[in-house]
């Protein structure tokens, strides 16, 4: 079997399209529940799509690459498709990150607060509808039969942001690439210090520190990690092949997915609340400990694989 | 801009030649990997006890967190020794760019503050009783502010530099 970005991008891109989907009308339907089980999964369920989102979009460009110059192929349709997929993600990873607030301040008291409620209603349903005209567009490249002979696609696009455009934007300025890498370095100094004093702590170093606290710096690793998102997306936009095949940073990719499941493995299973109970000079059990020591492996190995995005170009061959 | 000529001669010493263009994995993005990690290190606790000397996270206690004064060093000293090894493999790009010396003057306070943090507030015996020195709001804030323009200081190193190498503009 011959693995490349085309076949990745259409293996992911269920992912955004269901999991918005999925997400909405379990969201929708926990309003009629009478447990927080539904809304929580819900939830989880933006959370994870949001992650998966990335990668999705971001396989999209070896997968362009690979088909514009094929028969019957249109690179105007292929553009189009890209510009509704650069709007359409900044309302999933939004959502997500609602979601993630909503999650983390429903552990106590055990409901999401109301504005949050409300802000994850407008955003998911924006999101599907986006991810919809997205999925449309992706198919519209190569299934002539589905296209729309009305005009109407090409009226939404006047809306969405061109691709051309959005990359010449990014790299327009040497001082908007600086500010952004800037920025990217701040998250990860917030990721790494909050990030980082729970997991040692957890595998035994400042034994004094009760864990339950060290919690509450979470919300600001994850906080900078949003700000390293945001300014990874819009770097890719403005210099996707750069991006594309270099291994370093598809290598980088997978670890940061890996590693936000190692918080979602450490908050959603037991290692969570053995931990909660952990007091000043005790020890935490051996399956939080290899989260914690697996998490920390991670976080590190994706500064180091960003570190070799630059010298690693073009590492895969096309 | 006048550079001077011993710059000239450490670049082509063997040390500073290999660093540059060595196509080894052990090259100049080694040492710039070990150059983020010991930020990381040093700068990202050293936020954490400065937002919890600001007022958040109240609940973890202070006194422990004296602990992670020492992996702040480690993370120091390997930023000081990674940053040697950077400076002799493009000494005349770092040497000529007044954004450099920015950036040792930024560090050099924020650990000058990191220091008084840790005397002030953490080697105080009345720690225990929960009372933190009056001015650690106005240290910690400082740590903040230092640590965030040395950080962009070092960032824009290779955007303000007027050579790459002696005789070699920057871009």
């Amino acid at each position: 079997m011959h693995v490349d970005f085309t076949h990745l991008h259409l293996l992911l891109n269920h992912f955004p399209i269901l999991g918005t989907l999925i997400g909405l009308v379990l969201f929708l339907t926990s309003f009629f529940a009478n447990t927080q089980d539904l809304r929580r999964s819900s939830l989880v369920i933006f959370v994870v799509t949001a992650l998966l989102t990335i990668p999705t979009f971001m396989t999209g460009i070896g997968a362009q690459v690979k088909m514009v110059d094929q028969p019957g192929i249109s690179l105007a349709l292929i553009q189009r498709h890209e510009g509704a997929a650069e709007l359409a993600i900044w309302f999933v990873e939004i959502t997500g990150a609602l979601a993630l607030i909503g999650l983390w301040q429903s552990s106590r008291p055990p409901r999401p607060p109301r504005w949050n409620v409300l802000a994850i209603l407008i955003f998911s349903l924006v999101g599907v509808a986006l991810m919809a005209r997205t999925g449309n567009t992706g198919g519209d490249i190569r299934h002539g039969e589905i296209r729309s002979t009305s005009g109407i696609s090409e009226r939404i696009a006047s809306i969405e942001p061109s691709p051309g455009k959005f990359t010449s934007l990014m790299t327009s300025s040497k001082w908007w690439w600086a500010f952004m890498m800037d920025m990217h370095f701040f998250g990860l100094v917030l990721l790494i210090g909050t990030m980082g004093i729970l997991n040692m702590r957890v595998l035994g170093f400042a034994k004094q520190l009760p864990i339950a606290p060290l919690n509450k710096l979470i919300p600001w690793g994850i906080a900078g990690f949003g700000i390293n998102l945001v300014s990874g997306v819009l770097a890719f936009i403005g210099m996707p092949l750069f991006y594309t095949y270099d291994i370093a940073f598809v290598l980088k990719m997978v670890a940061i997915l890996i590693a936000a499941g190692t918080l979602a493995l450490y908050y959603l299973t037991a290692a969570f609340r053995d931990c909660e109970a952990i007091g000043p000079g005790q020890d935490a059990p051996m399956k939080a400990k290899f989260i914690a020591a697996t998490s920390l492996i991670l976080w590190f190995a994706v500064i180091i694989l960003g570190r070799y995005i630059q010298p690693l170009q073009d590492s895969i061959p096309h | 801009m006048a550079v001077a000529p011993f710059l000239n001669e450490l670049e082509h010493t063997n040390l500073s030649t290999w660093l540059r263009e060595s196509p080894s994995v052990f090259g100049f993005y080694f040492v710039l990997v070990f150059h983020t990690l010991g930020l990381s290190l040093v700068v990202g606790p050293n936020v954490v006890i400065d937002l919890r000397l600001l007022g958040l996270f109240r609940e973890i206690p202070l006194a422990p967190l004296k602990r992670w004064f020492n992996v702040m060093w480690v993370g120091f000293c390997i930023n000081a020794i990674s940053g040697i090894f950077l400076v002799l493999a493009y000494p005349v790009k770092a040497l000529t760019n007044p954004v450099f010396f920015l950036k040792l003057t930024f560090i050099a306070v924020a650990v000058w503050i990191m220091q008084r943090i840790k005397k002030q507030v953490f080697d105080d015996s009345s720690l225990a009783a929960g009372v933190i020195a009056s001015n650690a709001r106005m240290l910690a804030m400082s740590s903040i502010a230092l640590w965030a323009a040395a950080i962009t200081a070092g960032r824009l190193l290779a955007y303000t530099c007027s050579y790459l190498v002696y005789g070699v503009p920057c871009e």
